[in-house]
């Protein structure tokens, strides 16, 4: 297994810092903070109380430290809640006008930030740092009457609807980070798409971390009107740090009826280096509700970065005949932990779910698969199938599996499956016995593991994912 | 009032609402440790005398460990699906040792199974002689009631019972610091028990409230093979507790085949812990079988401790209208070879409720481990809740674990199969559930004790268990 002990080795190709001069207050978190993020962003006034409820509960609350990964002590009085990056005039107003520090930044990730990358079909709203500062393919969006924009413009643009929404599938109560998110979110997307529209482009953002101890509070609210469709891509890259960085995010999905909701997440964050040392810790609420009859939400997630990832995207099936869907592939190498999964929450009838989870963990990697599968009372014929398995590569990592599952309805069809395994040196030696390198033997086995989830990814993500794996492995089976 | 203050009432009524139920809540937890607290001293004055002084000291500081921990809540994680409070709020009395006396007529009569080989059984918790068949007296072999053996074998039970577990809960420390009676076997080596031992543990109808807790220990020795079956059986009306504790030994190449059914009264409450220790390639097997009690409750800890140590668990579990069952099981693969096998099911009817937590782990270094486990659930009823989480930890990479979990109702084709052979509805799902139960009978290794189990459960079909 020495080929794969190379793969590993890698450092993070994305590592690097662009020098902008950011608008970032002290840091530290108190009602005041709050009122000035408000008050920076121009906020009405529903939107600050709205914070400020949130703070007031957030102060009531408790870490919590039931998941299964280990971290120092975080200090939310060292974080900077506010940061922006200053430019000339209040924001750029065009392409021309984004600093070119941070356009190379971008062309460094490859991000189709331009024109010319219209052959993609991609329409990006690019998060750098806190504030957005470019928007493409707005115009054919507004054709067809989609509104896709930042969530500082759309509580401006449209209060209405933020109004409506926000908050609504993950209450400002729901759970610690969400809590904090909801007081000091610094900004993210919103999608509206309006009734019987397929949306033409696949939306993407991307988010980077850049002024250093930067806590990134994004918030994004997709809805998805009856009828509707939309296809909705998230990747991250982030640049070396030594500090810790906490990422609290919160996502929140609406899908009425006969609606559907594709999110796909390649998430590739600095996961600190070979000896653990640094990375972000990415703690997210992802929620997307089925809450119209036949509407379906459908989660992919790719997650090769991070120091910490603990996320749970998740799905409530309150609508008849909806279905819900996770895919994913999470993977720690080196001192990553990821404590990641799913919850099901069957409340119409006639709903199904799937989930098809797969942790890859190298080296001192600790990957848990944690999710429920909840049948109420009332959700008559629910049908659930979850496979998650586990692959592990060298001696000094773990894989664990902690599923849930609480069926009320005798109607209600359940089925778990995990398994746990390793490259084998029988499918190693074969492959080799075929002329293949041991590494691409390796890469080979790893993406044939995920293929299931990967087949779920659009097109040019899929192709990414692949590479990141990839990468993030280079050099751990050996 | 305007309306910022009528809001401001609100809020603080709602504070002191909280208060006042965070102060019952102090209260409830306050008041139970102190009758138990009570008993404890109860206890203490009548075995003074009797008990050693290692003993008491091992009873005393279980008692300070329990009174520490208290009883669970459904926030502790082993009980999230286990609400004990009425076990808590409940007022169990100690039963004093010979307070009911039950002649061997009403035993025959109580207990309507005819089991050969050894039996010893216990009314209320306390060895009943008179009852019991004892074994003719092989060399070295040892099967005598905890009480008695603390006299004659001070040395091996002070060994055994003062040792430091970690997987021990705070049921299992409350027993502890009651010790009293219970069985103690103990098979030296290269020696074979044909017939199972049977211990059987009656409730008599004597008083309500009554808290039993039994403690047994059993050791087998290398290369040594025995078979012990654990009965709890019960017609009691009353509201009881059994809160018992069997701590197993297999040393090296012993094989140890372990039976169990709880067959407690209607109104019982009953949590237990069996604790296993497996040595250098033996082997462990077990069958737990779950019919009565209101609420019932078994951990099944298995630690695999050396190179090539096996298991095999199965359960099956038939909780009716206002039962609710809970089986947590562990497995600790701690050392390279091991295997585990573990299958359990349920046939839940009524309003009833199941929670199965079966939790694999491999410790680091623990290569070639090959684990498995499935958990299957058949819901006969709309009002049935199932609660099911199996869970692998694994910290070393060669291995081969996979677990699995399912719940359904009967497939609704077989039993149009067998209506359109002339089979009524009911004796359909009869026919196809006893088959689902069957599978586990047949993947526990039984032998002898094949026959009892096998009527147990059909038993239990009878009284249209379907049907509800």
């Amino acid at each position: 297994m020495k080929e794969a002990k190379a793969l590993i080795e890698q450092e993070y190709k994305y590592g690097f810092v662009t020098n902008v001069e950011a608008d970032a207050i002290p840091p530290g978190l108190d009602e005041d903070v709050i009122r000035l993020i408000s008050l920076k962003k121009k906020e009405p006034e529903f939107m600050l109380n709205w914070r400020l409820e949130a703070y007031q509960r957030w102060l009531k609350m408790q870490e919590p430290h039931w998941q299964n990964v280990s971290y120092p002590n975080i200090d939310f009085q060292d974080i900077i809640y506010y940061s922006a990056p200053k430019s000339k005039k209040d924001g750029p107003k065009s392409l021309d006008e984004v600093d070119k520090e941070i356009l190379e930044t971008y062309e460094k990730l490859g991000i189709p930030l331009d024109e010319q990358k219209r052959l993609a079909g991609v329409a990006v709203d690019a998060v750098f740092d806190s504030v957005s500062v470019g928007t493409t393919f707005k115009e054919t969006l507004k054709k067809v009457g989609v509104i896709f924009c930042s969530f500082s413009e759309a509580v401006k643009e449209h209060p209405e609807l933020v109004k409506k929404y926000l908050g609504t599938v993950v209450p400002y109560a729901d759970n610690f980070y969400a809590a904090l998110n909801s007081a000091v979110f610094s900004d993210g997307s919103f999608c509206y798409i309006p009734k019987g529209v397929r949306c033409p482009l696949e939306l993407s953002t991307y988010f980077r971390i850049n002024a250093q101890n930067t806590g990134q509070f994004e918030r994004t609210l997709i809805v998805a009107d009856e009828g509707s469709y939309v296809s909705y891509l998230e990747g991250c890259t982030a640049p070396i740090r030594d500090k810790n960085q906490l990422h609290a995010a919160v996502v929140e999905l609406v899908a009425f009826k006969g609606a559907q909701i594709k999110y796909s997440t390649v998430q590739n964050w600095y996961a600190g280096d070979r000896n653990g040392k640094g990375g972000i810790y990415n703690f997210v609420t992802k929620r997307g509700k089925c809450a119209g009859e036949r509407s379906k939400i459908s989660w992919t997630q790719v997650e090769t970065g991070s120091a910490i990832t603990w996320k749970y995207p998740s799905v409530i099936l309150q609508g008849d005949n909806t279905v819900g869907e996770f895919y994913s592939v999470a993977l720690a190498n080196n001192h990553q932990q990821a404590d990641t999964g799913t919850k099901m929450i069957h409340i119409g009838k006639n709903t199904k779910s799937t989930i098809i989870s797969k942790g890859i963990s190298a080296r001192f990697g600790k990957n848990t698969y944690r999710g429920l599968v909840r049948v109420q009372p009332g959700a008559l014929n629910a049908k659930n199938y979850t496979q998650c398995d586990s692959l592990l590569i060298g001696d000094q990592c773990s894989a664990n599996t902690f599923p849930y599952i609480e069926v009320q309805n005798r109607t209600a069809s359940v089925e778990h499956e995990a398994s746990t395994s390793k490259i084998s040196e029988d499918q190693l030696f074969y492959a080799k016995q075929r002329g293949i390198s041991g590494e691409n033997a390796v890469s080979m086995i790893v993406n044939g593991f995920c293929k299931e989830v990967f087949k779920n990814l659009p097109m040019e993500f899929a192709v990414e994912a692949a590479k990141l794996l990839g990468v993030s492995l280079e050099g751990s089976v050996g | 009032m305007d309306a910022r203050a009528w809001e401001f009432e609100g809020s603080l009524k709602r504070e002191i609402q909280m208060i006042m139920v965070q102060d019952q809540k102090k209260d409830k937890h306050s008041k139970a440790l102190e009758h138990y607290e009570s008993l404890f001293h109860g206890l203490n004055a009548t075995c003074k005398s009797s008990e050693p002084s290692w003993l008491e000291v091992l009873r005393r500081n279980a008692f300070l460990k329990f009174s520490q921990i208290g009883f669970p809540t459904t926030k502790t994680e082993a009980w999230k699906y286990t609400n004990v409070s009425e076990i808590e709020t409940a007022r169990f009395q100690n039963v004093q040792r010979g307070s009911s006396l039950v002649v061997k007529e009403e035993f025959d009569q109580m207990f309507p199974f005819s089991l050969n080989g050894t039996r010893l059984v216990f009314v209320n918790g306390f060895f009943a002689e008179h009852l019991s068949i004892l074994p003719n007296p092989q060399d070295g072999v040892v099967i005598s009631s905890l009480d008695l053996a603390i006299k004659t074998h001070p040395e091996i039970l002070k060994s055994y019972l003062t040792r430091e577990t970690n997987t021990e809960d705070v049921f299992a420390t409350l027993n502890k610091a009651f010790i009293q009676d219970g069985v103690f076997v103990y098979v030296p080596q290269n020696l074979e028990i044909k017939n199972p031992i049977h211990l059987i543990f009656i409730q008599g109808e004597s008083q309500s409230l009554s808290l039993v807790q039994p403690r047994n220990l059993i050791v087998i020795g290398p290369r040594s093979r025995a078979s012990i079956i654990e009965t709890f059986f019960s017609v009691s009306e009353h509201a009881y507790f059994t809160n018992g504790v069997t701590e197993m030994v297999a040393e090296e190449g012993a094989t140890l085949r372990y039976g169990r059914v709880q067959a407690e009264g209607k109104k019982a409450y009953h949590v237990y812990a069996t604790n296993v220790q497996v040595g250098k390639e033996s082997s462990f097997s077990s069958l737990v079988l779950d019919l009565g009690a209101k609420i019932a409750r078994h951990n099944l800890n298995v630690e695999l401790l050396d190179v090539g140590a096996s298991c095999n668990l199965n359960g099956l579990y038939f909780p009716r209208s206002g039962q609710h069952m809970d089986h947590h099981t562990s497995i600790q693969h701690q050392k390279p070879e091991g295997v585990s096998r573990q299958l359990y099911k349920g046939i839940l009817s009524g309003a009833s409720q199941a929670v199965f937590c079966g939790n694999i782990f491999v410790a680091p270094g623990a290569q070639k481990t090959d684990a498995a486990q499935a958990n299957k659930n058949l819901l006969l009823s709309s009002e049935a809740t199932i609660d099911t989480k199996p869970q692998l930890e694994i910290f070393a990479d060669d291995v081969k674990c996979t677990h699995g979990a399912a719940i359904g109702e009967l497939d609704p084709t077989q039993v149009f199969y067998l209506k359109s052979r002339g089979i009524s509805e009911l004796k359909a799902k009869e026919i196809l559930s006893l088959g689902f139960a069957v599978e586990v009978l047949n993947h526990a290794e039984l032998e002898t004790t094949h026959e009892y189990f096998e009527t147990l459960v059909k038993n239990q079909f009878e009284g249209n268990y379907c049907e509800k």
